[in-house]
């Protein structure tokens, strides 16, 4: 039989051909064993498949070579292609059953094993952004969500992580996204109303540190904090109108009982008319004439009276009053309106002490009673004109009570024993006219 | 001749009481005063034996806390609580303060009086329960005593979760509290069930706040 170099050009020229179409799909499963990070052993026999194969290949150029007027061989490029042709037929049948081969199962392997392509395939079907990168920033997985994130958010594609997360922090975004403070997590708004949290956390991996980005859509509950926000609002607008009308139920409650005692005068009155008639019709001896006269005389004197009454109890009369049984004139100043009611009744309870100490213990015969305007709210200051303590004042029991009341009302109180005597009582934030 | 001082901060039911004083001999009216919280000093300088004290004075003082100083100080002297406000815990607290005796103004079964010359006896007249009022489809007495207890604090216009806290117990307790109520009242909300109590006085919060 005759040998490959006794062959046709042409021949030579297909078989030649057929032969690099194969060494062509050996390289291809060669490189695919390289990129999938296959076994070993998978390796070496692509490799091996592939150094055969290119080894042949260039015994058979050689060939095609010497065809060419002043072509040489070698000895064994010679002995090679002295071999009848039908063996070279042979030779590349077994190459190209054993690429086919490869090919096939490489390509079922593939289709059959996870391997990062099937990871970055399944990641990006994923509804949160994924990113995977190492400690300098360069990426190792981004799927597809993270990757539109970084675009919207920075305008930029994701090529370095740490860039874009020292972005997301600092809130220095684009296409109007904005920040939203919550703490230690980074919310990120965007501008079709979409929201999404980002969380940061490391872990080793083969001894080394990879970085992880997530990014999950909040929207929903991002939404639904937006709604409970403006519901609170709502809820504080309403208990602040609750307890205005808290502040004046009281007077609406003393309206009712001044009515219900002008009913009970009223009644009386009436008693008083039908026995007043049993006596002038009938001369009753039952009924006690004087008896009968006091209740007209102070029923009519009540309702008479009635357009009389003013009930101005946030007046300071009973202080004044107070003060002068216990032997003391009193003196109220202030820098501010008192319209406050803790203020006034902290003024009262303040008053109430002092007035007794000072009659009792110190002698005074003046009480003075100044209240100034604080930064925050307002300070009442009590000083007398009698003795001055000898020694820093002890806390007793009307002292002590005294504080417990005004802590309880929510102000404080200090007393000042040396030079003279004066009990400062202090209240924050009443929301006093200034 | 018993020496009475009033402790009451309206003038029509002030008079009234002055009135009824000064038509009886037994009684020498001493001093009538509009703040609670003079009480003290009242008593200090003067021979006081009684005193009609209203709970809910001038300046929001308070007649039990004030009932309470001058027992401490003044046990002799004899106090009857006067007030119209079916508030749940006024009776329960003046008992035990050691108030004398206790009238409710709008619904007693004896005139103030006969409570006087019972009390100055030495008797102790209290009413047997506080006055039944109205209060949505029911009525107060259908009440526990715990759910009036958050019943009040709810008239401050405090969130759940503040009145738990001042009450020791847990919000959803509080929200639970709230509910029952909201059905036997038939109230639409918690707003309305605040507003009604307060004006009915079933409740009364003892410190507004500005």
């Amino acid at each position: 039989m005759s040998s490959f170099l006794m062959q046709s050009p042409i021949t030579q020229m297909n078989f030649l051909i057929l032969l690099m179409m194969l060494m062509v799909i050996e390289l291809v499963c060669f490189v695919a064993c390289f990129m999938y990070r296959m076994k070993k052993r998978y390796f070496i026999l692509c490799a091996a498949e592939l150094c055969m194969l290119t080894v042949y290949c260039i015994i058979m150029i050689q060939g095609y070579r010497v065809s060419v007027p002043g072509g040489m061989l070698t000895a064994f490029e010679e002995r090679i292609l002295d071999l009848p042709y039908s063996i070279h037929i042979a030779i590349f049948g077994v190459l190209g059953v054993l690429t086919l081969v490869t090919f096939i199962w490489l390509h079922r392997w593939i289709r059959h094993h996870i391997n990062m392509m099937s990871i970055k395939e399944g990641s990006d079907k994923l509804p949160m952004g994924l990113c995977c990168y190492y400690e300098s920033g360069r990426t190792l997985l981004v799927n597809y969500t993270m990757g539109e994130l970084c675009r919207i958010i920075t305008g930029e594609a994701l090529l370095n992580a740490h860039t874009f997360k020292a972005k997301l922090i600092s809130g220095y975004l684009e296409n109007g996204c904005t920040k939203i403070d919550s703490g230690s997590d980074v919310i990120i708004s965007l501008p079709d109303g979409r929201a999404y949290t980002f969380s940061f956390r490391s872990y080793m991996l083969e001894k080394r540190e990879i970085f992880e980005m997530v990014a999950v859509d909040v929207t929903d509950r991002f939404e639904l904090i937006e709604h409970i926000e403006a519901s609170n609002n709502e809820i504080n607008r309403v208990n602040a109108r609750l307890e205005d009308y808290g502040k004046t139920i009281t007077d609406i409650i003393r309206e009712r009982e001044m009515l219900t005692a002008k009913v009970a005068i009223h009644d009386s009155l009436g008693k008083a008319l039908i026995a007043a008639k049993r006596y002038v019709a009938f001369g009753d001896d039952a009924i006690n004439i004087d008896a009968l006269r006091a209740l007209w005389v102070n029923s009519v004197a009540l309702l008479s009276r009635e357009a009389e009454y003013k009930d101005d109890n946030d007046s300071f009369d009973d202080l004044y009053d107070a003060a002068e049984i216990m032997g003391l004139k009193l003196s109220l100043k202030s820098e501010i309106k008192l319209e406050n009611r803790t203020l006034k009744r902290m003024i009262m309870i303040g008053a109430r002490e002092c007035i007794t100490n000072a009659a009792k213990h110190g002698k005074a015969t003046e009480l003075n009673i100044l209240v100034k305007a604080t930064k925050t709210g307002a300070l009442v200051e009590y000083t007398n004109n009698g003795e001055a303590p000898t020694a820093e004042i002890n806390m007793g029991g009307g002292l002590s009570s005294l504080e417990r009341t005004i802590n309880a009302l929510g102000g404080q109180m200090e007393i000042v024993s040396t030079p003279e005597f004066v009990l400062r009582l202090s209240l924050d934030d009443m929301g006093v006219a200034l | 001749m018993i020496n009475v001082m009033i402790v009451e901060d309206q003038a029509m039911p002030r008079q009234l009481f002055e009135a009824l004083i000064n038509s009886d001999d037994k009684y020498n009216l001493l001093h009538s005063i509009k703040n609670a919280d003079m009480a003290d000093i009242y008593c200090e300088m003067s021979d006081i034996d009684l005193i009609i004290m209203d709970i809910c004075t001038a300046m929001d003082s308070n007649g039990l806390e004030a009932a309470e100083r001058i027992k401490a100080k003044y046990p002799h002297i004899k106090i009857i609580i006067v007030t119209s406000m079916p508030e749940f815990s006024y009776l329960n607290r003046a008992r035990s303060i050691g108030v004398d005796s206790f009238w409710y103004k709008e619904a007693a079964e004896e005139s103030i009086l006969s409570v006087m010359d019972k009390t100055v006896a030495g008797e102790s007249v209290y009413p047997d329960k506080t006055p039944t009022i109205a209060f949505g489809i029911t009525d107060s007495s259908d009440f526990s005593e715990r759910e009036l207890l958050v019943l009040r604090e709810l008239t401050s216009g405090d969130t759940n979760a503040q009145i738990a806290e001042r009450l020791e117990m847990s919000q959803y307790t509080v929200r639970d509290y709230i509910q029952i109520m909201l059905e036997k009242t038939g109230f639409k909300s918690r707003t309305e069930l605040a507003v009604k109590a307060r004006e009915c006085g079933i409740v009364i919060l003892d410190k507004p706040k500005n």
